[in-house]
């Protein structure tokens, strides 16, 4: 204490200019404490090489960080922004990135079918989509499901049922003996909501006549009381052979 | 160190259960990453500061003077180090098998395996820079550089052989594969998809490669740094 009053008084001034600013800086901070960086919305993604060096090689923390950035991207900090405000362009590349880092993790699509696409914009849900389309048919086992998003999110959040039901004829060829039936209906399903009954009864019948002994029975009663109870009429219904049981 | 770890893995584990799913995946992952780094920069460290307080304070001319050849020297505390890089290599490996002992496999012991080779070149290249290089500062930023370039030896070498990047840069090319004789994959160590999906049927393979770089490269190590001590007049 006496070596502090003792250069006190010794450098008064420098104690003074050090409590004036100190004051200034308190004063000022005051002011901006509200103040916020831009954010200047989704950024592009990094080069794929590029970003994986900054890991030094690292593909999985890579990606799992990529994640943990995508989650969080635009909701720091106190900020909040609406999902359709984003640049899924950017957005998109940066999940191809992703992917391409660790194809066998669920997270991503996760992501982009249940976070990205709740986008109040449905406009902007094209590349999500895209993207939903190219992991569902990588070929991995049970990546098929994400194809099965892609198509709900062209059919009740983009309705464009053009897109959805190329997406459903393309998930109607991924389907393999021992996997659900559901993929070869999803043609079906949307024709019915495109209001093309006919097409849609097509789809069903054949696939009773050439897989109803693959499926299980469960399966084959849905797909009888689908036909006869939605696609048909009153009247057709009661001349169609296939819905004698069906009350 | 253990506070740090202590630390490190609670932050793992509150970033990684901010995750919409796959949180288990997310935190084993960032502990994983987090333990490794931050155990590679405290052995660095470490070594650094005990070699050159060795020098600084003459306790290494006086223990030359004793019935040790200066062999001996270098290989004894090559064993000493071994030591260390196996005991925090088990802390690790045991830290995720325990969290995440649900999910255990072979396939982590191969990580835990491929953590200690990982710090047994790492120590060795301390003590090497450290015997070599007179102030802490440098041995340990040497050393640091030095694993950082062999952690991203496998990217250049991949930029090097795609026709598409590599292909009219025939020098430079010549040159990084010249560099990357000497250099250790550490790239390969540590892979992080091991603990998640398992090594695969290559388990034996990758075990192999991991053994005989770490054994290659150690012995190389160890033996420059015997080369340095024995050339040093005191």
């Amino acid at each position: 204490m006496k070596l502090y009053t003792q250069t006190f008084k010794d450098h008064k001034i420098v104690f003074i200019f050090f409590l004036f600013f100190i004051v200034c800086q308190a004063l000022f901070s005051s002011k901006i404490q509200y103040e916020r960086a831009n954010w200047s919305n989704v950024p592009q993604a990094p080069a794929r090489t590029a970003y994986v060096a900054s890991f030094l090689g690292d593909e999985t923390l890579a990606h799992r960080v990529l994640g943990n950035l995508l989650q969080n991207f635009g909701g720091s900090g106190g900020r909040f922004v609406a999902i359709g405000d984003y640049d899924m362009r950017n957005v998109a590349e940066w999940l191809y990135l992703g992917n391409s880092l660790d194809p066998k993790s669920e997270y991503l699509p996760f992501l982009a079918a249940y976070f990205f696409g709740a986008s109040q914009d449905k406009e902007k849900l094209r590349p999500i989509i895209a993207y939903l389309e190219e992991v569902g048919t990588s070929g991995d086992k049970e990546k098929w499901r994400w194809l099965v998003q892609a198509v709900i999110l062209a059919r009740f959040e983009l309705k464009d049922t053009d897109l959805a039901l190329r997406l459903a004829n393309k998930l109607a060829s991924l389907w393999r003996p021992g996997m659900p039936a559901m993929m070869m209906q999803m043609p079906a399903f949307v024709q019915l909501g495109m209001g093309d009954k006919e097409a849609s009864y097509r789809i069903m019948t054949e696939l009773l006549r050439e897989e109803a002994d693959n499926m299980h029975p469960n399966e084959v009663n849905f797909m009888v009381d689908y036909i006869c109870t939605r696609l048909l009429t009153a009247a057709q219904k009661d001349s169609d052979p296939l819905c004698v049981d069906v009350p | 160190m253990l506070v740090a770890t202590v630390v490190a893995v609670s932050l793992s584990v509150f970033i990684g259960s901010s995750a919409v799913t796959e949180q288990d995946q997310f935190v084993m992952v960032f502990i994983a990453s987090s333990l490794r780094y931050l155990y590679v920069i405290g052995i660095t460290l470490f070594i650094a500061f005990y070699c050159i307080r060795m020098k600084d304070t003459r306790e290494l001319d006086f223990l030359l003077t004793r019935p040790v050849t200066r062999v001996q020297y270098v290989i004894s505390h090559g064993a000493v180090f071994l030591l260390l890089a196996l005991f925090f290599s088990a802390i690790v490996t045991g830290f995720l098998s325990g969290i995440f002992y649900k999910k255990f496999e072979v396939s982590f012991l191969i990580w835990g395996f491929s953590f200690f080779g990982e710090l047994l070149i790492v120590t060795y290249l301390a003590y090497f820079f450290s015997m070599v290089l007179k102030s802490v500062v440098t041995a340990a930023l040497s050393t640091l550089a030095f694993y950082t370039f062999s952690k991203i030896i496998g990217q250049i070498l991949g930029i090097v052989h795609d026709p598409l990047t590599g292909g009219d840069r025939l020098f430079l090319s010549g040159m990084m594969e010249a560099i990357s004789l000497v250099v250790p994959r550490l790239d390969l160590f540590t892979q992080n998809e091991w603990l998640l999906y398992g090594a695969g049927e290559d388990a034996t393979q990758i075990f192999l490669i991991l053994f005989v770089q770490t054994a290659l490269f150690g012995s190389v190590l160890i033996a420059a740094t015997c080369i340095d001590l024995l050339r040093r007049d005191f």
